[in-house]
């Protein structure tokens, strides 16, 4: 038996970091080992740059149960950028689209969000009372991949002895103001007989620079079109 | 443990386009499988900053996003006596703390500018022009290294940056964690954009020459009762403002003032939107935060959007602390149909969330 931590992520709105680059912010259909392991440092209060704390919980295992991907919601933002040749040398921005006239180009970019989203979560690895606590009296803001993603119900974190983090995760409450599918899939760091093994680039090295590399994650999939 | 500051606000919208997605609509989300209207958070972060109790109540308390620090250093020292070729030296080594300096230009030798925005508060304006000056006097500055401590500060006085954070990315160290959480605002009910096809009259045409109009449009607006949300971490703010909880009270209390009046102008001299918050919740406490978006999954419906929506949002917030236990420890509530508590005692309340805290 081993003991598992298992709350749940439930958001009208989430973003699960996918590759991004300056115009467009995908997302993924559900939250990274770092976006997991991020969640955990914010309610420790971890700072982002300090690099001993987020180590200490890198042994952590993670396994994600996805019952609701949500909805796709693209957001786009416009940015009107001048051309040099049109506004030379402007005091600022407004200047120089006053400068440029109607010589400017604008850009589209987009942020991808996904609303509705229902998440249960098992992680276990450490001494799991202590996150357990600090998911309950948080020390900075929780929220799903953008700060403007807070989430709709508190994590409800609970300490489970179960054979496995599918076992546990039987034991995450849900919320009750809105139908909660079963389980889609499950996205685990524990291998399991019925598991395929997919790869994603989610254990970070380095916040502060952005590095990240791969890890294999092992997906059940209970029901088509997950 | 950190004290939270929530803040769920219900705000009737007239016929109006706040906040315009790329084909010009009001901007929209799919929620609980029913089409709601957005507003993004961006779009409201910067009514709440550009309102007037930011911009009035702050006043010297606010950020500046400027390019010309440098060329603010280089003017400085002129005007102190020094010769254009040592103030240009000097405010570019000073300047280029808030981020890297522009290539000089054949045209203009003696303009100085950064290649990026750089959110400055008062204090670090004090601390370049300062240090220019003893640059002026003789002294020495400081090694590179040393001179973004000199100048830089990780919190000090200006409250929107303390609030909703800034990023430098040439002095990372220096960057702000935001404060203050904000969502985007979704309708509670069902709720799509419409399209007005509208003419417009030439006056100097006669009913006798076409009885036409002159021109002809399209443009899209909506109308709805929207949920806003907002989560101050209170701690965070008051350490983002160096330890100063007066200030921090005084921002808190700008901050519950701006999003129950401030709205996003989009459109505004079409539409004259001015809607102000018909229902405001705020609770303090260091549980664990959540919005109360729940109680709109299933849109709200009823012949009074408003009332049905205050119903469903003041029975979620009960139903979420009987399955998750109490969300907070003191709650005050505005209601302004039922004549229940004031703007000005809501902004006591919020500025009471500091009170709380244990250092």
């Amino acid at each position: 038996m081993t003991e598992h931590l298992v709350f749940t992520l439930v958001a009208n709105l989430a973003a699960n970091g996918d590759l991004a680059g300056h115009e467009r912010r995908g997302t993924l259909t559900w939250p990274a080992r770092s976006a997991i392991l991020g969640l955990l440092a914010a309610a420790k209060g971890i700072r982002r740059d300090d690099a001993p704390g987020l180590a200490a919980l890198e042994p952590l295992r993670v396994a994600v149960a996805v019952h609701d991907i949500g909805q796709p919601l693209r957001d786009y933002h416009t940015v009107q950028t001048v051309p040099t040749a049109a506004a030379r040398r402007p005091d600022s921005h407004a200047v120089a689209l006053l400068q440029a006239g109607r010589a400017v180009n604008t850009t589209l970019t987009q942020r991808d969000y996904r609303c509705g989203v229902v998440y249960s979560v098992a992680v276990w690895g450490l001494d799991m009372a202590p996150l357990r606590d600090a998911l309950l009296r948080p020390v900075f803001t929780l929220y799903l991949g953008r700060k403007s993603c807070p989430l709709s119900a508190p994590p409800a974190p609970r300490l489970i002895d179960a054979p496995d983090a599918a076992t546990a995760l039987a034991s995450a409450q849900m919320p009750r103001f809105r139908p909660v599918p079963p389980p889609l899939a499950l996205y685990s760091d524990a291998p399991s007989d019925h598991a395929r093994i997919e790869r994603r680039n989610d254990v970070a090295l380095d916040r502060q620079l952005w590095h990240f590399t791969s890890r294999e994650v092992h997906v059940t999939t209970f029901a088509e079109d997950a | 443990m950190t004290t939270f500051l929530q803040l769920h606000l219900l705000t009737a919208y007239p016929p109006s386009n706040p906040n315009r997605d790329d084909q010009g609509r009001p901007k929209q989300a799919t929620v609980g499988g029913a089409p709601r209207l957005r507003l993004s958070s961006q779009s409201i972060k910067r009514a709440v900053r550009v309102s007037p109790p930011f911009q009035q109540g702050l006043a010297g308390h606010m950020g500046q996003r400027t390019k010309l620090m440098g060329d603010m250093l280089r003017k400085h020292l002129i005007e102190r006596g020094a010769d254009a070729e040592t103030a240009r030296k000097k405010a570019e080594e000073i300047g280029k703390v808030f981020g890297k300096i522009e290539a000089a230009d054949k045209k203009r030798p003696d303009a100085l500018q950064g290649t990026t925005l750089a959110f400055i508060s008062p204090d670090e304006r004090a601390f370049a022009l300062e240090l220019a000056d003893k640059a002026f006097a003789g002294e020495a500055l400081p090694t590179e290294k040393d001179l973004a401590k000199t100048v830089l500060r990780t919190a000090d006085g200006a409250v929107d940056i303390a609030m909703f954070g800034r990023m430098l990315a040439d002095n990372p160290g220096f960057n702000r964690e935001a404060a203050v959480q904000i969502s985007h605002a979704i309708t509670t009910h069902r709720a799509q954009s419409e399209d007005d096809y509208f003419t417009a009259v030439d006056d100097l045409k006669t009913r006798n020459d076409d009885s036409g109009g002159a021109h002809l449009g399209e443009h899209s607006f909506g109308s709805g009762v929207y949920y806003l949300y907002a989560c101050v971490n209170c701690d965070l703010l008051v350490a983002n403002l160096a330890g100063d909880r007066a200030l921090a009270a005084r921002g808190l209390r700008a901050l519950v003032q701006a999003m129950a009046t401030a709205t996003p102008s989009g459109k505004q001299n079409s539409h004259a939107h001015r809607p102000r918050a018909g229902h405001i919740r705020a609770e303090i406490g260091s549980a664990a935060p959540r919005d109360l978006t729940g109680a709109f999954f299933s849109p709200v419906k009823g012949e009074d959007l408003l009332e049905a929506s205050v119903t469903a949002l003041t029975e979620m917030a009960g139903a979420i602390d009987d399955a998750y236990g109490p969300a907070a420890d003191r709650v005050q509530i505005m209601d302004v149909r039922a004549r229940q508590g004031t703007l000005a005692g809501l902004e006591e309340f919020a500025a009471s969330a500091l009170g709380q805290q244990d250092d």
